[in-house]
This record gives structure tokens, C-alpha cells and sequence, in this order.
């Protein structure tokens, strides 16, 4: 474990998104990375299109995630960005599939906090 | 009214009455560019919290349009638009002399890109995810920042106007003005010797929601212009046609 927290402190959540939309928010971006991954896994398409679609999704992602408390997902979401802005281009298949590994573990994240609401 | 893609809150704006009631000064007006629509609400929420009036755009353009056409206290604008690069807007506005403090918002993190955000213009930079408290700091700051926002009392000629007192005085004499006829007159006398176009105008006057007759700022203008005139103010409101006012000092008048 490395001491983060799970998810946003509820009080603090009540008063960051009181109407419970970024939740819904987190609901449709669970949604979005499953289909992302999906594409990337298929190896159909374009990749570099849906790499550079992960690495936007990703930057979104981490600058929401924490300012609403959900310091475990903007922080795996940076992660998964930072892989994916290497300065290489084609980017290396080290990177790739780090960063894929690293959206794995994203889904995950994203996965845990709708169970928990 | 002006830009059908600007949410603004609080809704309505100011009462819509002109002169029967005790009129307050107008809250502090801020721009926030951000596409991010739960980012955004989240700002708008705390800062309608913290008494501002908050207008929300998700484009460069859009806010270009509104910063050209409003007073604005603050510009809080994300770097990654959908359609520019916040750099580019903010470059932008300088070069459109839109003076107001602007606080970019980010997720890049590299000190490179912050150096970079400020070169372009921006006044301070905040880094997604970022804690609220630390947000509502920042924005206090700014808004404390420039000497203009810090000096309350406007001159043109003989005419003084007192945002602290709610005064507006014609060689020392108090005026009896409505609400909107002060408002109007504030942004007259700020913008002396400059062309003050009808929509800013109406921005001012004019929450974003608010129902505005074709004919009510000429007849501001019209009331404003004969009290003016009634006090010995050394200053006239010129009209150029399909453009806007300007109040204009006479040629005994010292300052320009």
C-alpha cells in the first residue's frame, strides 16, 4: 500500500459535488476506458489515434479526479498520462505497454470507487 | 442576452428596477473558461459562495467575446481548450488590452510549462487537482492585486465617482442618480476620452439573463446626460451612432 487514500472523505465530497454529478462523471469515464481498452486490445484501428485518445482521457481525468477527492485515481491517471508523453515518436512498446498496464490498473480504480459511490 | 453560450450565476443578475430602490455596487465580475464541465461547476459554485458573479464559457472563443464585451474582475482560464491553446488566448487578450488578473488552470505540471503560462500574460497558475482552500486564496490575491481594483474613487473633469460611498459628485455636490444611471456613469468616467461600446454598456448594466429593451440604454444615456449637464458638469456623454459613448472633457479640463 502506499498510504493514499481510497476515495474523497464523504463530508468533503458533500460539499465538492453536492448533486452527485462528477459520481455520474466517474460512471461514464469507467465506460470510456473499457472501450479505449478494448480498441487497443483488438490491435484493430488505429492505435496511435487511441493512444492519443487514452493520454487525453488521462490528463482530463487527473485534473478532476484529485480536486474531487479522488486522489488514488488522478494520481494512477497521471500515471497512464506521463507513459503516453514520452518524447519519442512512435512512441516506445516499452511505454505503451506500461501505460496499458497502468490504465488496467485505472479501470480498477475507477471500478472500486462506483462500488463504493 | 448578449451570448446565449454563457451560463452566468447568480441567474437574473441585479433587480431589474431602475431608481426605486436603494441601489448596492455591483459584486465583482468573473470569467471562468474552463471546458471541464464538473471543474467548472465546482469553481462557479464557491465563487457565487464567496459573493462574485461568475460567467462560464467552454470555448476560447467565447470568452474572447465576453472579456472584449465585459468589465471583468478576474479571468480564470484552463490551458487545454477544445479549441486553442489557453497560451494562445491569453496572448490574445493582452494584445486586445484586456487588463484583468488571469489565473490559468492546468494539469501540466512541468515548471517549464508554468514559466510558460506566465510569460504569456497569465498573472498566477494553478495545477490540477488543486484543494479549494487553496483556490479561493489565490483568487482573493488576485482580486487584491492590482492598484486600479484597490482605488475606488474615478475622476473625470469635475465630475467624482465614489464606488466606497456610492457617490457621485459634480464640483463637490452630490447627484441624484438611480441605480443604473450611477453604474452607467462609473463606466463612463473610468473609460473618459474612450469609445465605450453599447454592449459593454449593457454588460454592465445587465446580468447575461436579463431582458433588455432595445431603447433602454439611449434613454440611460438620455437621463444621465440632462442630469450632467444640470449639475455644471465640466464633461459631455457623446454619441456615435451604432457604436457606442463617450464622455468627453471639456477643453478647460486639465486631465485627458
Amino acid at each position: 500500500m502506499n498510504g493514499r487514500k481510497p476515495g474523497p472523505d464523504k463530508a468533503a465530497l458533500a460539499l465538492l459535488d453536492p448533486d452527485g454529478s462528477f459520481i455520474e462523471r466517474l460512471r461514464q469515464d469507467h465506460a470510456t476506458l473499457l472501450t479505449l481498452l478494448e480498441a487497443l486490445g483488438d490491435g484493430a484501428g488505429e492505435k496511435e489515434a487511441h493512444l492519443a485518445e487514452l493520454r487525453r482521457f488521462a490528463h482530463r481525468l487527473a485534473g478532476a479526479a484529485g480536486t474531487f477527492g479522488h486522489d488514488d485515481i488522478g494520481e494512477a491517471a497521471m500515471v497512464v498520462e506521463d507513459c503516453l508523453t514520452d518524447g519519442a515518436k512512435p512512441l516506445p512498446i516499452h511505454s505503451i505497454d506500461t501505460a496499458l498496464g497502468e490504465a488496467g490498473r485505472l479501470y480498477a480504480l475507477l471500478d472500486r470507487a462506483l462500488k463504493q459511490g | 442576452m448578449v451570448n446565449r453560450n454563457i451560463a452566468a450565476w447568480p441567474p437574473g443578475g441585479v433587480p431589474p428596477e431602475d431608481g426605486s430602490e436603494s441601489f448596492t455596487i455591483s459584486r465583482p465580475r468573473i470569467l471562468i473558461v474552463e471546458d471541464d464541465s464538473d471543474i467548472s461547476g465546482l469553481l462557479l459554485r464557491e465563487l457565487a459562495t464567496l459573493g462574485y458573479t461568475v460567467d462560464r464559457v467552454e470555448l476560447a472563443e467565447e470568452a474572447l467575446l465576453a472579456a472584449t464585451a465585459t468589465d471583468y474582475a478576474l479571468l480564470i482560464v484552463d490551458l487545454g481548450l477544445p479549441d486553442r491553446d489557453g497560451l494562445d488566448l491569453v496572448r490574445e487578450m493582452r494584445r486586445l488590452l484586456i487588463e484583468a488578473p488571469i489565473l490559468m488552470l492546468t494539469a501540466r505540471r512541468k515548471v517549464e510549462d508554468r514559466v510558460l503560462g506566465l510569460s504569456s500574460g497569465a498573472d498566477d497558475y494553478l495545477v490540477k487537482p488543486f484543494a479549494i482552500p487553496e483556490f479561493r486564496a489565490r483568487v482573493a490575491a488576485l482580486l487584491r492585486r492590482p492598484a486600479r481594483l484597490r482605488d475606488n474613487r474615478f475622476h473625470a473633469a469635475n465630475i467624482v465617482v465614489d464606488r466606497d460611498s456610492l457617490e457621485a459628485l459634480v464640483g463637490g455636490v452630490g447627484l441624484p442618480l438611480a441605480r443604473k444611471q450611477f453604474q452607467l456613469l462609473e463606466l463612463l468616467v473610468r473609460r473618459k476620452n474612450h469609445m465605450t461600446p453599447k454592449r459593454m454598456i449593457e454588460e454592465t448594466l445587465y446580468g447575461f439573463n436579463d431582458e433588455v429593451s432595445p431603447n433602454s440604454i439611449e434613454a440611460h444615456v438620455y437621463k444621465l446626460r440632462n442630469i450632467l449637464k444640470s449639475a455644471g458638469a465640466e464633461a459631455t456623454i457623446e454619441t456615435r451612432r451604432g457604436i457606442g459613448y463617450r464622455l468627453v472633457l471639456h477643453g478647460g479640463s486639465a486631465e485627458g
